[in-house]
């Protein structure tokens, strides 16, 4: 399982690098949306400095950045890619491969986006401290390792969220408006447009504790103390990768029956 | 020159019947589709209105005239790819090598390029936009030529984004599999649209404006209302006849390096 993993896993890097066009004009429209940012958030701090009372600038940024950085790996194309196999009847060349398909597409997708993901990372991390400065924060051992976690942890609920979405396809003639729905509880709660601090106390609440804001609980680091919560966070990030799994494994059995009934 | 026009709108009418037919024989597909692009699109109204609920007015801009922001971008986003979603897919025909379909067919490449499909989803967007600008108009008590002027630049706004979305597809006819990147590049119009213009510098207003006309679509609409005045809106009917010639200027140039894909199949 292992070595096919990593063989799998370096064959669509490889490939991924094959279109170099593709990804360099990926890479530019992700810098391009947090410049876009970084020059709005610096007008707003500009007109309005009473908003650093809310939230210091440096942290906005950050957190902005982190969420543009962890959407560079695409998660979201897991949907896409399993409702298309679903709908196309592909989905049954997939069930007799010796991997598990959902975890081949998963491996796919992180592996097709790593290389952007990467260079997003240094580019965006480089900008930011040449432009903004680095955030108020306390760097330990304990936030780098949790930091680390929380991002990975994210990225597992996206791909959790997305599967369990993506599944949907087996019972409806278009899933699709369902995903829109997801993506954009992520958006909002995840603080891609504005970063959670600017939100009412209730929904912040939500945010915390729920798996769409889970999956960007990385750009929340940023926030000054963010250390005290550390601990919080994973632990609401374990629950909903426990109940987002448990969700899959019923949701694909029931699934699976009704797909070997169609005969795809 | 009018004969032209009524053509275009007698082929686009035609084909988009024939779009929604089909797209109705799914009906349960059709309805979630529409209602949920509603939904989806209320996140972006939320997220500004909680913004400023919370940071104040910035620049004139606050909840309200996010409100009306939306609901132009919404309502010139459903215009464009409810009745020319053609230019969305493009890259997709280019790329398959049913671009050959376009080329044979008698009506205007242009006008068939961009009457080759309709987004379904693209109706729960008028429909939302539409419920929007109502709150908008309800909110901002406003006047008839207000009123007037915000009507007058749904379609000219929606005109820049057609036109815009089809020059960023034609990349695929000098890059192999674009279809990514195309979509890509129109989030550098549709992302700076949905932020309030308030928010930007003006050095941003004027690449917002002349180089990426993102604010073109809503937020120079929505600032016209607070400052009405002839040269905004003479530069946006300007800008939306340049969008359209240069649409058809590049489109008849990018042609011209496309190589029949050969593809053998029925057309319905």
């Amino acid at each position: 399982m292992f070595t096919r993993t990593i063989s799998l896993f370096t064959t669509q890097v490889y490939s991924s690098l094959y279109f170099r066009n593709k990804l360099v004009i990926d890479i530019i429209t992700t810098l391009f949306r947090v410049l876009l940012l970084l020059v709005i958030y610096t007008n707003i701090y500009k007109v309005a400095p009473s908003v650093s009372a809310i939230l210091p600038y440096e942290s906005a940024l950050w957190s902005l950045g982190g969420y543009f950085i962890l959407m560079s790996l695409n998660i979201r194309r897991m949907f896409r890619r399993l409702s298309e196999l679903i709908y196309s009847g592909n989905i049954e060349t997939y069930l007799i491969r010796p991997v598990n398909f959902l975890w081949m597409l998963a491996v796919q997708i992180v592996a097709d986006h790593l290389v952007q993901f990467l260079v997003t990372v240094i580019v965006v991390a480089t900008f930011l401290v040449s432009t903004v400065g680095v955030p108020e924060i306390v760097f330990s051992p304990i936030l780098i390792i949790g930091a680390l976690t929380l991002a990975v942890v994210g990225v597992v609920i996206e791909l959790l969220l997305a599967t369990l979405v993506g599944l949907f396809a087996i019972w409806l003639e278009k899933a699709e408006p369902v995903w829109w729905i997801i993506d954009k509880f992520i958006l909002i709660l995840g603080g891609s447009y504005v970063p959670i601090a600017f939100f009412p106390e209730f929904l912040q609440f939500v945010a915390k504790n729920s798996p769409f804001g889970a999956t960007r609980f990385f750009s929340l680091i940023f926030y000054p103390h963010a250390e005290l919560l550390l601990g919080n966070y994973l632990i609401v990030q374990s629950v909903w990768v426990g109940v987002l799994l448990l969700s899959i494994i019923i949701v694909l059995r029931r699934g699976l029956h009704k797909l070997f009934i169609n005969g795809s | 020159m009018l004969r032209n026009l009524l053509r275009a709108l007698h082929h686009f009418s035609l084909f988009f019947v024939a779009h929604i037919k089909n797209a109705i024989a799914l009906k349960t597909a059709f309805y979630l589709e529409v209602v949920g692009m509603m939904l989806n699109n209320t996140a972006f109204v939320i997220i500004w209105i909680f913004f400023f609920s919370s940071v104040g007015t910035i620049n004139g801009w606050g909840s309200t005239e996010a409100i009306g922001l939306n609901a132009l971008v919404a309502i010139a986003y459903g215009v464009s790819f409810g009745f020319a979603g053609g230019a969305s897919t493009l890259a997709q025909q280019v790329n398959s090598g049913n671009f050959d379909n376009f080329l044979i067919s008698p009506v205007s490449l242009y006008v068939r390029v961009l009457s080759s499909r309709s987004q379904i989803s693209a109706f729960g967007d008028i429909i939302y936009g539409v419920i929007l600008f109502v709150v908008y108009a309800y909110l901002t008590q406003l006047s008839f030529l207000s009123l007037a002027l915000l009507v007058l630049s749904i379609p000219l706004g929606a005109l820049i984004m057609i036109n815009f979305v089809l020059i960023t597809s034609l990349v695929a006819f000098l890059i192999p599999d674009t279809v990514a990147v195309a979509s890509n590049i129109f989030e550098l119009l549709i992302s700076p649209s949905l932020y309030p213009s308030g928010l930007y510098s003006r050095g941003m207003k004027f690449f917002f404006t002349f180089i990426i006309p993102a604010i073109t679509i809503a937020g120079l609409p929505i600032e016209l209302i607070a400052n009405p005045n002839l040269s905004t809106f003479v530069t946006l009917l300007a800008l939306s006849a340049f969008w359209f010639f240069l649409a058809k200027f590049l489109l008849k140039k990018a042609v011209l390096k496309y190589e029949s894909g050969n593809l053998i199949g029925y057309k319905g």
